[in-house]
């Protein structure tokens, strides 16, 4: 779906964001993009749907250049940023003047949506709040059913039943022949909804790995001291020490995103290294 | 046979991809339903502004407002008006929110400038010339006509530089039209900063380039026109041939061309 090869960026040549990045990403997935502020999560979303040029490098959507912007991409791409504009229309009149940009909107969905995300359809767009302008425009961005979604930050001005609603809509939206990015520095905002988690951090890609994956290779546990385990890295909580460990006797953890976002962030090499190693090179 | 095939398969495609009737349609219809309130009120401003300076000139002036008249307050309205509205036109392309919505809409880049060339540039004519003609059929006979009946600027002549104005206009609206896209925000101003810092410079340079040229000192050297010297006690100015100063819309017409051709190249660049 996107391939990403020797990406190099930066607003000013001598300061590079990215520098030969490389990434694939597939349909049939929900992405979950995490990185610091001022990481480049934006910047890399820029890029992928051809807002942004690289200096070197291409990236290309279903082996086409993402940088044309070439109307054959663009009516299978849906990007929401995010800050959002919506024009002084009401939201039927939004989708009579946009939806038909897309071959495969589905107004029945669009409606469904609105309706549990329960924004008024009569109502003027930009009069709306933010909060339900957001609603409308996630609910369009998921009935124009396009291959691939990238969604920036879609959980900020959300509400918190608003968020709920928005990981079961996300979660029954995808289907083989979706892509779904969706980034965030909110990690609990991705819980159970994501399946695979890409990390941006010190220019480059650290992580791309699908979740099952990070739990087969490390487990997240509580443990009342760290004394007489390997661990990896710990965070102190009321219930003791939020721990990463490897997982050598294969035993299923849900993978904690927040503590693992942070003990990337944190400077700590073991936990990358030990996703990266070959798994039976850790056998013998 | 086959290559031809090809070609002619490959040609057609790469047409569709840039530019498709009803996709352009479909866009033109958009970008109409979401900006005619704007242009409303634009039409309504420009009316008033012609309506405005017709009427002071015909309180002040004696006697009836002559053609000439007339068509200076055309020539202004047209120049003025139309540079300011033609800096709007991409101007949503340098709101980053307003930005990605335009730029991600699936359209081509040539439907996108289309539909702002076709706003800015021919319907703003049409609009500016009927509502030129509406003021003017108006207020002009409440002018003090005597027994004479009231005059009305002709359109299609060049007796008082009508078409002189729209040449004129072709170069000022591609100026205004590059600003549009290339500033993120005071359009206007920066386009109009940057035209005249351009236009001085460009005039001395002018000079030195054609006192070089001739190795003489030149009283006046104004580009593309007439250059006049001093020899002893005669002045001479030298000028194009006039069964050939129609010739000399070229530069402006080419001037517009080359400006509307950069629009189109730095709206397919656009970065957000």
């Amino acid at each position: 779906m996107i391939h990403i090869n020797n990406l190099s960026f930066g607003y000013r040549k001598k300061h590079l964001l990215f520098q030969n990045l490389n990434l694939s990403l597939f349909k049939g997935h929900i992405y979950g993009l995490l990185g610091k502020n001022g990481a480049g999560k934006s910047t890399l979303l820029k890029n992928m749907v051809g807002l942004a040029y690289p200096l070197e490098g291409t990236c290309t959507i279903n082996g086409k250049n993402a940088s044309k912007r070439s109307p054959e991409v663009l009516e299978n791409l849906f990007f929401l940023p995010e800050e959002i504009y919506v024009p002084p229309l009401t939201s039927a009149k939004y989708v009579a003047r946009t939806a038909c940009f897309y071959p495969n909107f589905n107004e029945q969905e669009f409606y469904s949506y609105l309706a549990e995300f329960e924004v008024p359809r009569d109502a003027v767009l930009d009069k709306m709040s933010f909060g339900q302008q957001k609603k409308m425009m996630i609910a369009f961005a998921l009935a124009t059913n396009t291959e691939l979604l990238v969604m920036d930050e879609p959980t900020n001005g959300l509400d918190i039943p608003s968020k709920v609603q928005f990981r079961k809509i996300i979660a029954r939206a995808l289907t083989e022949d979706r892509c779904v990015v969706i980034s965030t520095h909110q990690v609990r905002d991705l819980e159970s909804l994501i399946d695979t988690l890409v990390v941006v951090h010190n220019r480059e890609i650290v992580v791309n790995e699908e979740l099952d994956s990070i739990a087969e290779k490390l487990l997240f546990t509580t443990l009342p001291s760290a004394e007489g385990h390997d661990v990896l890295y710990a965070e102190e909580s009321v219930r003791g020490l939020n721990a990463i460990l490897p997982n050598t006797e294969g035993v299923y953890s849900k993978v904690d995103m927040e503590l693992f976002f942070n003990a990337i962030i944190n400077g700590n090499p073991s936990v990358v290294q030990l996703l990266h190693s070959n798994p039976l090179q850790n056998a013998f | 046979m086959a290559i031809r095939l090809l070609f002619n398969c490959y040609t057609q495609t790469l047409c569709k991809m840039h530019f498709n009737i009803k996709r352009f349609g479909l866009l033109f219809m958009k970008h109409t339903v979401e900006h005619y309130r704007y242009y409303l009120m634009a039409w309504g401003v420009l009316l008033g502004i012609i309506a405005l300076l017709m009427g002071f000139i015909i309180y002040a002036e004696e006697g009836g407002l002559s053609v000439k008249g007339q068509a200076v307050i055309f020539a202004l309205v047209l120049i003025g008006a139309g540079s300011i509205f033609t800096s709007t036109v991409f101007s949503d392309l340098g709101d980053k929110k307003k930005a990605i919505a335009a730029l991600t809409l699936p359209a081509s880049h040539l439907e996108k400038y289309l539909v702002g060339w076709l706003f800015s540039y021919l319907f703003f004519q049409i609009v500016y010339v009927a509502s030129f003609y509406l003021v003017a059929y108006l207020m002009v006979p409440l002018d003090d006509w005597g027994d004479q009946k009231p005059q009305f600027m002709p359109l299609f002549t060049n007796e008082n530089g009508q078409i002189t104005f729209f040449v004129l206009f072709a170069f000022i609206h591609g100026i205004a039209f590059l600003g549009s896209i290339f500033f993120e925000k005071w359009h206007f101003i920066k386009t109009a900063f940057i035209y005249f810092l351009l236009m001085i410079g460009f005039m001395l340079l002018n000079r030195v380039f054609m006192e070089s040229l001739l190795g003489i000192e030149l009283e006046s050297a104004v580009p593309f026109s007439n250059i006049s010297l001093k020899e002893g006690e005669y002045y001479y100015s030298v000028r194009f041939p006039d069964n050939w100063a129609a010739w000399l819309a070229v530069v402006p017409l080419g001037c517009a061309l080359l400006l509307w051709v950069t629009t189109y190249f730095r709206l397919r660049e656009k970065e957000v």
